[in-house]
């Protein structure tokens, strides 16, 4: 028999996820997540002070189109997933603070859904925010003169990053509550299993959540080892793979944590 | 009077290591000291009584529910683990006001029932220095008041005291014991009995994860050094030897194990038995080949918390 999972309430989902977010931005958790959002940022700084210098002459535009190609949907987007997701409960546990949570009235299945929502929607900000600055400072380097069509393409950028976290934060959370070394085998999945598509037979590649995501985006905003390797795909069909793999990565997640003792 | 906490038969083995080996146990509204040495299975039972960890054998009841995945008890329930865990970057008043927003409490109600409780454990809620940054005794203080933050009517505290400077000890005493002249439930751990005595007279002895007596304090002290103690014997002639022994007057029953050369010893007078016994030892016609106190875990508990 297949035990039932704890009820999840939605106010207490809200609460938990509020709770996260504190926490997210408190002095002790929010250094490495600025971080990891500023690099690309410094980044974009450094690209517009070698163009003043002369010594880089390709348009702000390009520049970003790489940039965003390169670190954001390559690294970025599974990256910090991956400290957050891995991280969610099992850094709670390691530090002996996750105890103040489990003697909440809240159930095992709320506070997990809601400190996964709390680190994603801090996430995707700091990602968004991430984005828009370095375009800002790219776009910049010509005068904004290729500011009209990233109009049109940042708020895809922003949507394949907040998706990408989406299906990458709930597969990582999971990860991070079944292995002891979840750091580990997050590495070998973003960096093995999904870097692997272009070498994936048939469907296989559908078991990846690049494959995906790479419906939303223009081809010129594909790692270039991608663009060639994968086909067509319907933005409608990859959202709901990505839902779809989301719900169930967190709900075995729920599972499991609901019957996970933490002495 | 309906025990508050219910512990009945309770084992937890983490892997071969046995955390709690058949533990039972009633908890009344009031203070309950919950004493034994370190390593005696008492965080392990406080932790499956907040409901962290599951009983491998056994039940636990709270305010007659059970424990383990039953979130709404913990409206009734507050837990001050025995870690020094702590949120590094929050200050106290951060850190409880993100435990009552964990309940749906915001706003100024929630700010000054924090600040309310901060002072109640001696913080001073303008304080806004990381926690990070606290000595060991300002953790605990801090670890106390998120317990205590909803009013619960059962408290249970994991070594509140480890690390608290002496007034800090001492102010904690006093609330411990007005917490459960209120009506409270109060379990509280320690391994020091001179403590428990502060808050309450009524504990419960626990060691190799038994629960080896429970009530008044002054009781079983007088009880431990009351009662027979029973002590085996492994001899070459063990009809001469009891019949020896029935003639002591610190011996008050003697009798035949199952294997023929042991004989079991009942005394109320274990000290001067012992004396006597070193001297029958020495003679050669009873041949004494094996000495083995059978009941000297409790006392040797008490004496360990006594000392």
């Amino acid at each position: 028999m297949i035990p039932a999972l704890p009820a999840v309430k939605p106010a207490d989902v809200l609460r938990a996820a509020a709770f996260e977010w504190r926490l997210t931005w408190s002095r002790s958790r929010r250094r490495l997540a600025l971080l990891l959002h500023a690099l690309p940022v410094v980044l974009s700084v450094l690209i517009a002070a070698l163009h003043a210098g002369g010594l880089v002459t390709a348009l702000g535009s390009d520049a970003l189109t790489g940039l965003v190609a390169t670190v954001y949907v390559s690294i970025l987007i599974v990256v910090v997933p991956l400290v957050f997701g891995t991280s969610l409960v099992a850094s709670e546990a390691e530090a002996h603070t996750l105890v103040y949570l489990l003697v909440r009235p809240l159930s095992r299945g709320s506070l997990l859904l809601g400190k996964f929502g709390g680190a994603w929607l801090a996430s995707t900000l700091m990602s968004c925010v991430s984005v828009a600055l370095s375009a800002a400072i790219l776009l910049g380097i010509d005068g904004f003169a290729d500011a009209g069509t990233w109009i049109g393409r940042l708020p895809r950028v922003w949507a394949v990053m907040a998706l990408g976290g989406l299906a990458y934060g709930a597969l990582f959370t999971l990860v991070g509550l079944v292995f002891s070394r979840p750091a580990l085998v997050g590495l070998a999945l973003a960096f093995g299993w999904e870097t692997a598509i272009p070498f994936l037979p048939g469907s296989l590649r559908l078991f990846t959540v690049r494959h995906h995501l790479s419906a939303f985006l223009p081809p010129d905003l594909l790692p270039a080892t991608l663009r060639a390797a994968l086909g067509p795909s319907s933005p409608a069909v990859a959202l709901l793979w990505l839902l779809g793999g989301a719900a169930a990565s967190l709900t075995i997640a729920i599972a499991v944590f609901a019957r996970r003792d933490y002495p | 009077m309906t025990p508050t906490i219910v512990a009945n038969d309770v084992s937890r083995w983490y892997g071969e290591v046995v955390g709690l080996s058949g533990a039972s146990l009633e908890v009344h509204a009031g203070v309950t000291g919950l004493l034994g040495p370190n390593g005696a299975g008492k965080s392990t039972l406080i932790r499956i009584l907040s409901g962290q960890i599951r009983a491998s054998r056994g039940a636990v009841q709270v305010l007659g529910r059970p424990v383990w995945g039953n979130p709404d008890l913990f409206r009734h329930l507050g837990y001050c683990p025995e870690a020094e865990a702590i949120y590094e970057g929050w200050s106290a008043l951060e850190f409880l006001l993100a435990m009552l927003g964990l309940v749906g409490e915001r706003g100024p109600d929630a700010r000054r029932r924090a600040r309310v409780v901060l002072e109640t454990v001696g913080l001073n809620p303008d304080d806004r220095k990381p926690m990070g940054a606290y000595s060991k005794g300002m953790r605990q203080r801090a670890k106390l008041g998120q317990a205590l933050l909803h009013e619960p009517q059962v408290l249970l505290l994991d070594e509140p005291l480890n690390g608290m400077d002496p007034l800090g000890r001492k102010q904690t005493l006093d609330l411990i014991a007005h917490w459960g002249a209120e009506g409270r439930t109060v379990l509280v751990s320690s391994h020091i009995l001179h403590e428990i005595e502060a808050m309450t007279r009524n504990v419960a002895l626990l060691d190799h994860g038994k629960v080896l007596a429970h009530g008044d304090v002054h009781e079983i002290r007088d009880w431990i050094e009351d009662r027979a103690h029973s002590v085996r014997l492994r001899c070459a002639n063990p009809h001469r030897l009891a019949a020896r022994l029935i003639e002591l007057e610190d011996v008050s029953g003697v009798r035949f194990a199952t294997d023929p050369s042991v004989l079991v010893i009942e005394t109320r007078r274990a000290d001067r038995f012992f004396e006597r016994l070193t001297a029958l030892g020495l003679e050669p016609e009873f041949g004494i080949s094996e000495v083995l106190p059978l009941d000297d875990d409790l006392q040797s508990v008490f004496n360990y918390l006594v000392r």
